[in-house]
């Protein structure tokens, strides 16, 4: 029962150095090509704050294999553009296309419906609750017959499941059973949430700065999961801080400044000293388009 | 499971074929960490449960007999009843002070049904859950879609279900209910009360629903971490509403029940109410500020108190004295708290 369950997926390329970051390394598959059909499209989207514009016309593509790394200086608006793109935030402007379709994620699960699932800057966990009841939260594995009725959860199912996703991914957790999220360190913390969005995550994977607060040893775990997760079949967004990180792990970098893209470049044809002298402004828009 | 790519579904599209079965295997050891975790909360409740039973006990050799216990336990079971509505409440972060005016109201529109407009007891025991599902609904709206902070909308609603019963009853009583509804609340089953019956039946499927349904889940998610409830796609406010609709409907099962025990109904009663019952929730390991409820610990809880007003009259103090000691035990019981809050922010 668990070699079915532990099924590498099909038509997933996990080896694509050295490809050109604008040609997707899976794509053999339809719809899944930089050319193709973005998975994901963010079209011209504004969102404010009272007086602040934390995002003022901002327009992405996200394609199906490829990682897009956004970067910009605290108060960007990246934690906010992750937020619209999961339905936290009503857009003000501007629309929001999955596969073509314009979708409007004004219910809390819309998104997630759509197969986009994030990891958010301060995780989303409930500290009160343990791993599997936090990976399941809100998609509770129901009892059968009049249980599901009943609003009975099937906690040995949701154990079983979850462990696998922990195990598969390799999360640092001796045991997952009853421990509280709350009794677990951050690099633990932060692979309960990445775990979860890989879980469910069908189609696009959000993570808002997966490795600030964390110690050098779990950094470097956190990355090697993310760094596993490049080239299968998902369109991922890297909200990031830390140059390196970012160079390592992304196949093209958006940069928001004051709410706008103000670059969009091939991770390949740049370099950290020119996309820091957009971040901070030295240096002017010239692709503000993706 | 091994097709589970069906929408709604975990995918496990990204189960790469290396994982660790041993991962699950260390069963008995995070048993024994719950239980032990489960006793340390309690620890609080059962030393000074088990030292004012010893020093009653030699205060006075009838406190320690079956017949006086299970009296305390008959006492009891009414704010227990309650208690588990909530402990469901106060796990959520909410509050309810309006469960003693709502028992009063709950009370005189059954009672009053039966005495002065013949209502089989069927239907006023339907009436009294259906007056209860209504209160906790308000409550509820007034906390979801107003807005208002639980414990300034149910303060509010205290006084005004409280004054909807007075201007119903206008200081009359309704007295000798019909037999049915005094078995329920003064009838034995061998040697055990009908009402401690109830609550016990209330306590077992509280802790149940507590800890094996989306209800008990939903409840420990939202007061532990409400944005991430949200952000998880549950319906915080829909679910808010029905904790405060069960808080309601069990003070409805609460006053069928006290209705039995007094044989009457009177529009005082339940005034205060609403200390005790949380006294007793806070007692139990229920924590203040949501995200861990103790179903078992509020029976603990309301247990004690009862303990110790049975105690008190037995020792000659008046009910004064009783009050005093239930504000210190309060007082005692959020201050333990939030010490031990302190303590596990340190950590
Ligand atoms: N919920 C909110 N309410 C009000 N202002 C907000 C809110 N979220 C973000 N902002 C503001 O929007 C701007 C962008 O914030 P954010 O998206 O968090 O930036 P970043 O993640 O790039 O640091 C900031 O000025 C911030 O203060
Ligand atoms: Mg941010």
């Amino acid at each position: 029962m668990a070699a079915g369950r532990l099924i590498v997926p099909p038509a997933v390329e996990p080896s694509h150095e050295g490809v050109d970051p604008n040609v997707s390394p899976n794509s053999s598959q339809a719809n899944s090509s930089r050319e193709g059909e973005p998975v994901l499209r963010v079209r011209n989207v504004s969102k404010r704050f009272g007086a602040v514009t934390a995002l003022d016309g901002v327009s992405i593509d996200f394609h199906i294999g490829e990682t897009v790394g956004v970067v910009g200086d605290n108060g960007a608006g990246k934690s906010t553009l992750l937020k619209v793109m999961t339905g936290v935030h009503r857009p003000d402007g501007g629309s929001l296309e999955v596969e073509g379709k314009e979708v409007t994620f004004d219910a809390p699960g819309v998104a997630r419906a759509n197969g986009i699932e994030a990891v958010y800057q301060d995780l989303a966990l409930v500290d009160d609750m343990n791993v599997a009841e936090n990976m399941f939260l809100g998609r509770e594995i129901r009892a059968g017959g009049i249980g599901r009725t009943l609003g009975i959860v099937n906690r040995k199912a949701m154990r079983r499941q979850a462990a696998d996703a922990i195990a598969n991914l390799r999360v640092p957790i001796p045991h997952i059973d009853e421990t509280l999220v709350r009794r677990m360190s951050g690099g633990q913390r932060q692979g309960v949430a990445i775990a979860r969005s890989i879980m469910w995550g069908r189609k696009v994977l959000l993570l808002d700065e997966p490795t600030a607060a964390l110690g050098v040893k779990q950094q470097d775990e956190v990355e090697r999961m993310i760094q596993e997760l490049r080239g299968k079949s998902l369109a991922m967004m890297i909200i990031a801080h830390n140059m390196p990180l970012v160079f390592r792990l992304t196949d093209r970098i958006i940069v928001l400044r004051h709410g706008r893209v103000v670059a969009a470049l091939a991770t390949a044809e740049t370099s950290p000293e020119e996309v820091v002298t957009y971040i901070t402004g030295a240096k002017t828009p010239v692709s503000a388009a993706s | 499971m091994s097709d589970a790519s069906k929408i709604g579904e975990p995918n496990d599209l990204h189960a790469a074929g290396k994982g660790r079965p041993d991962s699950a295997s260390a069963k008995s050891e995070p048993v024994v960490r719950a239980v032990w975790a489960q006793l340390r909360r309690l620890h609080l409740l059962i030393i000074p449960l088990v030292c004012f039973m010893i020093a009653f006990s030699l205060m006075h050799d009838r406190f320690l007999t079956s017949v006086n216990l299970l009296n305390v336990a008959r006492a009891a079971s009414v704010t227990t009843i309650i208690g588990v509505g909530m402990t469901f409440l106060i796990t959520s972060r909410n509050l309810d002070l309006s469960v003693g005016s709502m028992l009063g109201l709950i009370m005189a529109v059954a009672g009053t049904a039966m005495k002065w407009y013949g209502v089989p007891v069927p239907i006023a025991i339907l009436m009294a859950l259906a007056a209860g599902a209504l209160l906790g609904v308000i409550n509820g709206f007034v906390v979801t879609a107003l807005k208002v902070p639980a414990l300034l909308a149910t303060l509010g609603t205290l006084v005004a279900y409280r004054g909807i019963l007075n201007q119903y009853m206008y200081g009359e009583t309704a007295s000798r209910m019909p037999d049915s509804i005094v078995f329920l609340g003064q009838g034995m089953v061998g040697p055990v009360p009908v009402p401690v019956i109830v609550a016990a039946i209330a306590v077992v499927a509280g802790m149940l629903v507590y800890r094996f349904t989306v209800f008990g889940r939903y409840a420990v998610a939202i007061g532990g971490n409400e944005e991430a409830a949200k952000r998880a796609g549950i319906n915080v406010n829909f679910w808010k509403v029905v904790f405060f609709t069960v808080q309601g409907m069990l003070c409805g099962v609460a006053a069928i029940v006290y209705l039995g025990q007094l044989n009457a109904t009177h529009p005082s009663i339940g005034t205060g109410l609403e200390l005790h019952i949380i006294a007793g929730t806070i007692l139990g390991g229920t924590l203040l500020f949501g995200g861990y409820g103790s179903i078992g610990g509020m029976a603990l809880g309301m247990y004690l108190i009862d303990v110790l007003e049975n105690g008190l009259v037995l020792a000659g103090a008046g009910f004064f004295v009783q009050q005093i000691f239930l504000g210190i035990l309060l007082i005692a019981a959020v201050a333990a708290q939030l010490a031990q809050r302190r303590r596990r922010d340190v950590e």
